[in-house]
């Protein structure tokens, strides 16, 4: 068991945006998080990431009590995240942002530049390393996201909604990419409402509503579940 | 941060046009017959390190500070009184001013730097005036208004100390240069670009802008006790002055181009000269144009001179880039 959310709630003054949510995630797999806009996702995702602290509930990692501890300590740990509103260095270059992120592993400044260069090459952001981060489109900053994240090392990386805005051939780029970071050993975390790449990049799904788990299972399974065809993806995704 | 790289990157020319600059400056006490003109390029070259010391904090790390007076002020006090009161030698004062300008910033970085917005920036401001009350009252350990007059400072000639300050502003802006090309410079400009970004890839914000802050404060007690020597006198209206110290650090950056490597000594070049300028005909009323200067700078020129020049050569990097 590489991750175990347990009885994880947060609230916000009052309003209960994540209810006793329970799941967890075995090494290498794909965790899939769907559900509607405001069900608690990226609240899920930054507790687990430490900016912000539950209310109640435990995160375990590697069996490791992590709950509440700050963003750079999990970082340092092993669980990296990006962002769904993408948080560019934008004055640095493609090269120096993710150098940025090779530095929380790697001391020295030319073994992070040459580290950095693998990381590009890896994520086939390479042509555009000299480029500054402000200059890039869209596409490029969500890819830019996972560069950064996986030049961390981490063990567990968490993506929210790295797909979002994406055209039909960048979705497909990332689908494969998200393919060759699993290979690579790392587990993940996925965040998405495409629902085509998540259904079929996803090991299982854990679907969450109005802050609650309601439903947790294979692709398959989830896609002709009543709850969630109500919930979220709605009667025409059921039919399809 | 792209231009330094840049910039190293075409070391070749930059070394060259580095190497003549150097070579000019230390040839120039011999072929200045003027003392008047001599004394001006020791304030730019006080104001050029002053500036660089704020913008490692200010610029780099995005960590603005209205009141590096307290630096100053205490690195100055510190070297006149351990001479005064300890006869500990003038030499060694500058040492111990950095490390005094160093302590006394750890508290207010520590307690501040944790937030983000203008509380450190107004921290540091209250702090340099707590520090100028403390040593106008003070008065049977400080002298209060009366102020400290080094009879025999560490130099007599303007010449001797011309070469203290190139010297120190050399050491300044290396070790400048060097902080940015490692880890930690990476890690002051990742936060100055983004806090959150910063924290979720593994950096200790406040430790790290803490970091910042102390060296910043250290390199700005040493020239506070470069100020002491070469001027003879301080008192705490001097060298605690909002306008005239804290301020006008502010300005050399903002007008040279703040987060650029050279624009700290391209805005201490022009805020000297035109400070001269105004003292004889505006006198008091300098600092009402410093005020005014600030504004037509952020509406006109928001990078700064340095910045604005370098902005060309910058897109011209990204294009040869692709």
């Amino acid at each position: 068991m590489l991750l175990e959310v347990k009885g994880l709630s947060k609230d916000f003054a009052g309003l209960r945006a994540v209810h006793h949510v329970d799941f967890t995630v075995q090494k290498g797999e794909i965790l899939g998080l769907i559900g509607p806009n405001g069900a608690g996702k990226t609240t899920t995702f930054n507790m687990i990431s430490g900016s912000l602290k539950p209310t109640e509930g435990r995160i375990l990692f590697k069996e490791r009590d992590i709950t509440g501890m700050s963003p750079p300590r999990i970082c340092l740990l092993g669980i990296t995240r990006t962002f769904q509103i993408v948080k560019p260095l934008p004055r640095l270059t493609v090269l120096e942002n993710v150098m940025v992120g090779v530095f929380a592993k790697v001391k020295d400044a030319r073994k992070a530049r040459e580290r950095a260069v693998e990381v590009l090459e890896f994520t086939e952001q390479l042509p555009k390393k000299d480029m500054v981060a402000s200059s890039l489109t869209l596409g490029e900053w969500k890819k830019l996201e996972v560069s950064r994240a996986l030049a961390t090392n981490p063990d567990l990386l968490l993506l929210d909604e790295c797909m979002a805005g994406l055209n039909t051939k960048e979705i497909t780029d990332a689908i494969r990419l998200i393919g060759k970071i699993r290979e690579k050993g790392i587990t993940i975390i996925v965040i998405e409402h495409v629902m085509k790449a998540i259904m079929s990049i996803s090991d299982r799904i854990v679907v969450l509503n109005h802050g609650q788990k309601i439903m947790e299972g294979t692709p398959e399974q989830v896609a002709n579940d009543p709850q969630v065809i109500k919930a979220y993806l709605g009667e025409d995704y059921a039919k399809r | 941060m792209v231009h330094l790289i840049s910039m190293l990157r075409g070391q070749k020319r930059g070394f060259l046009s580095i190497t003549i600059l150097l070579a000019i400056l230390i040839i120039l006490p011999w072929v200045l017959t003027s003392q008047y003109l001599l004394h001006l390029i020791i304030l730019v070259m006080m104001w050029a390190a002053l500036g660089v010391s704020w913008n490692l904090l200010g610029g780099y790390t995005g960590q603005v500070s209205f009141g590096h007076a307290a630096f100053f002020g205490v690195g100055a006090y510190t070297a006149c009184l351990l001479h005064t009161k300890l006869g500990v030698s003038l030499w060694a004062g500058f040492f111990f001013a950095g490390v005094a300008g160093a302590l006394i910033s750890i508290p207010v970085g520590t307690i501040c730097l944790r937030l983000r917005g203008p509380y450190f920036a107004l921290s540091v401001l209250a702090l340099a005036e707590i520090l100028r009350l403390i040593t106008l009252y003070w008065k049977s350990f400080t002298e209060g208004a009366v102020g400290i007059l080094l009879v025999i400072p560490v130099m007599e000639t303007k010449t001797e100390y011309y070469y203290l300050i190139l010297g120190l502003g050399l050491l300044i802006m290396l070790t400048t240069a060097y902080i940015l090309k490692r880890r930690m410079g990476f890690y002051f400009i990742a936060i100055r670009e983004d806090e959150d970004a910063a924290e979720a890839l593994g950096i200790f914000t406040t430790r790290y802008k803490l970091y910042s802050l102390i060296i910043s404060a250290f390199f700005t007690g040493i020239l506070g006790a470069f100020f002491a020597n070469y001027t003879q006198f301080i008192d705490p209206y001097i060298v605690f002055a909002i306008g005239e110290v804290s301020i006008a650090m502010v300005l050399v950056v903002v007008l040279g181009g703040i987060g650029t490597f050279w624009g700290p000594a391209v805005g201490a070049l022009v805020v000297v000269l035109l400070s001269e300028g105004f003292r004889s005909y505006f006198a008091q009323a300098s600092l009402l144009v410093y005020g005014a200067l600030i504004i037509i700078v952020i509406l006109f020129l928001p990078r700064g001179i340095a910045g604005s020049i370098k902005t060309r050569d910058h897109l011209s990097t990204v294009g040869k880039g692709e």
